[in-house]
């Protein structure tokens, strides 16, 4: 089952060539070009650039080049022929929008540049080797990295960046030029509210110049609604891939390995564990749904009736299990609401429900359970034993 | 004694805005708490906190000239984050909670390192809070689910807590105190400065440690346990072990990571460092009974 396991949600991850006009803006060069999506555009962009060129497909996702999104042309008509096949292929699962057509550069390094948030810090990483086998060659050699930690208000100082290109041998020709890459890619991180922002390559030219080839930019999404500009270069919506069905509103999460059991639970964290356990005794949670949202927009009863529904119409759940621990919230009433959405227990149900349900008001919410016929579980293990069971038998 | 949240601590709340802090304020008067104020951007109905004596303040400056507060609860929306904070701390408040969530991660690192900077506890973002129960509640957690006692809890996740506590009340365990750090990649306080806490409180015998999968806060809390000899029992479960880890976008997260963040590479830097790792939330109460005799 694949969770999204990013506790701030998700990073809205650029195309390229709108990172590359956020890098122009902040001084970084990148070599000239233009973003075309089809023959017209193509030819367009051609009265303005050299005959030796790049076209690289616009699509979010990583492993571009190894997946064919790249190609080279030495003339217009080869350039054609290479938009015509990049706009008809799919890379990596995703369809071409649009292409970036650059000169293609000549370069004697390729190295590496980025900026990260980790551990609670900003780090800008440099390196000594970059291009896309950056991940292997820093494993091997965990040197061909050197991160430093910056001072969110001041920035990187001056000392730690000759440090770092000392350590990384670079020329002292070029040091200005990374200093300035250095300080504008703490400058757009802080801007533009970007979580990671990566150059690779980042290309050494002769004469202590630089130039980005590459640019990948993701954005805290969580940061989304106060960079408005930043938002609007959403990639094409229909080919980033969405999030999981949703169902009156409730985001339901299947697993893809298959499993028996329906969850309704409260909370992200309890949920996995839950999963965990239920897996650690040789069964499955077939698909679970987290109830915090309706519960927190008032709407416990829809949400938790819609859920029942969509768990009984699922021909692969046996059982369904519904964990409530809060504290937030009143228990007692959840268990009104769910009462409601449940009905008395008369035997009638589809499918077995099992019921573990704690916190505050428990008293009164074991009152409202027993008039309506339904036991609650004394712990969790009694609970998750009952609904392996059900889901077997 | 407990950690943090004593029977004698005074409590600010800001962001009572927030429906949420509204029941929370209710809630941590039913415990007994006290609240020594109400920070309120907006005037709206106070009335209601008047009637229970409590005063609301149109600033955390303003409220700290009337009231002396040792602790602040942070409601505030994600934007205002950052200033509330920022404005606590410059307040003189030493032990900030904030139980905002979606904070936008660079306002997370710009408030963890201006706390850090003055000496100041911050626990948070998207932390559930903190409770001593039988002292004070500064937080969701609710003495429904626990008892008083002698094992400190250290949590990423509320709703992870709030089983792994009710399970230890089933099992006739109870604890001195529960911090939630909250699960964000990047928090204000992370395991070890509680572990340093309840390793230097008389009253917690034993230690709770409750993870999940991705970040480096478990692994980072196995290198504390044994370099800073913390010689108190540890007990810890992490979550996710049935989950394939995520992906993460570019090589800087993957360089970053490598060979951190996934459940095996957790749970084997905690049992190295002499940490009893459970496999599942009810063997918690069953390894602190063994633990304890």
């Amino acid at each position: 089952m694949r969770l999204d396991l990013s506790p701030n949600g998700c990073n809205m991850l650029l195309l390229e060539h709108y990172g590359k006009t956020l890098f122009r803006k902040h001084g970084v060069p990148t070599p000239i070009g233009a973003v075309v999506r089809d023959d017209s555009s193509l030819s367009q962009a051609l009265l303005s650039l050299p005959p030796r060129l790049v076209l690289k497909a616009q699509i979010a996702t990583g492993g571009r080049g190894k997946g064919g999104g790249i190609a080279f042309a030495e003339n217009a008509e080869e350039a054609r022929r290479a938009l015509a096949a990049l706009l008809r292929n799919r890379i990596n699962g995703h369809s071409v929008e649009s292409v970036l057509v650059e000169e293609r550069m000549v370069f004697t390094r390729e190295r590496y540049a980025g900026i990260v948030i980790e551990d609670g810090e900003i780090r800008l990483l440099f390196g000594r080797s970059g291009g896309v086998d950056v991940e292997d060659i820093t494993a091997a050699d965990p040197a061909n990295i050197v991160s430093i930690a910056v001072d969110p208000i001041e920035g990187p100082a001056v000392g730690q960046l000759q440090d770092c290109f000392a350590r990384l041998d670079y020329a002292p020709d070029y040091w200005a030029a990374y200093e300035r890459i250095g300080r504008a890619l703490f400058a757009m991180s802080c801007a533009y509210d970007a979580t990671m922002i990566e150059i690779n390559p980042l290309a050494e030219l002769p004469e202590g110049r630089l130039l980005a080839l590459d640019a990948r930019v993701a954005i805290d999404d969580a940061a989304l609604d106060r960079q408005p500009d930043i938002a609007a270069m959403q990639p094409h919506p229909h080919i980033t891939p969405r999030a999981p069905n949703t169902f009156a509103g409730l985001k339901f999460r299947e697993n893809t390995e298959g499993g028996a059991i329906g969850l309704i639970g409260l909370g992200g964290g309890l949920n996995v564990a839950l999963m965990d356990w239920i897996a650690g005794t040789g069964s499955k949670v077939a698909a679970l749904v987290d109830i915090d949202e309706a519960i927190g927009s008032g709407q416990a009863q829809q949400g938790l009736a819609a859920a029942l529904e969509a768990f009984d119409r699922n021909p692969s759940i046996r059982s369904i299990l519904i964990n409530i621990i809060t504290c937030g919230y009143r228990l007692d009433e959840i268990v009104a609401s769910l009462l409601l959405a449940l009905g008395p227990n008369t035997g009638q149900r589809a499918k077995p429900v099992i019921l573990h349900l704690r916190g505050n008001g428990a008293a009164r919410a074991q009152q409202l359970l027993s008039a309506a016929g339904w036991t609650n579980s004394p712990s969790i293990a009694a609970a998750i034993e009952a609904a392996v069971a059900a889901a077997r038998s | 004694m407990a950690i943090l949240a004593l029977a004698e601590t005074r409590i600010l709340v800001h962001g009572i805005e927030n429906p949420l802090a509204r029941f929370q304020c209710d809630e941590m008067l039913r415990h007994g708490t006290k609240l020594t104020g109400i920070v309120a951007a907006e005037a709206g109905n106070t009335e209601h906190w008047r009637a229970a004596n409590i005063p609301v303040f149109q600033s955390v400056r303003d409220a700290m000239t009337w009231v002396r507060a040792d602790l602040s609860m942070v409601f505030s929306p994600p934007y205002a984050v950052k200033s509330e904070v920022s404005d606590a701390i410059a307040a003189g408040i030493p032990i900030i909670v904030c139980l905002t969530e979606h904070v936008p991660l660079h306002d997370a690192v710009m408030i963890r390192h201006v706390a850090k900077r003055a000496g100041v506890t911050l626990i948070g973002p998207n932390s559930s809070g903190v409770m001593s129960p039988g002292r004070t509640k500064a937080g969701f957690f609710v003495e429904d689910i626990c008892w008083p006692g002698n094992v400190g809890v250290i949590t990423k996740s509320g709703s992870l807590a709030y089983a792994v506590l009710a399970e230890m009340k089933s099992a006739g365990i109870g604890i001195s105190t529960v911090v939630a750090i909250g699960g964000d990649v990047v928090k204000g306080t992370d395991f070890r400065e509680h572990l340093a806490l309840f390793h230097g409180d008389p009253e917690t015998r034993a230690i709770v440690l409750l993870g999940e999968i991705g970040g480096c806060d478990e692994e980072n809390a196995a290198t504390f346990i044994r370099d800073a000899v913390i010689t108190k029992p540890v007990v810890a479960f992490v979550s996710g072990r049935s989950v394939p880890f995520g992906q993460t976008m570019g090589h800087a997260g993957a360089i970053a990571e490598r060979g951190r963040g996934d459940y095996q590479s957790k749970c084997r830097a905690l049992a190295a460092a002499g940490v009893h790792v459970a496999q599942d939330i009810g063997e918690i109460p069953r390894l602190l009974k063994l633990l304890a005799r």
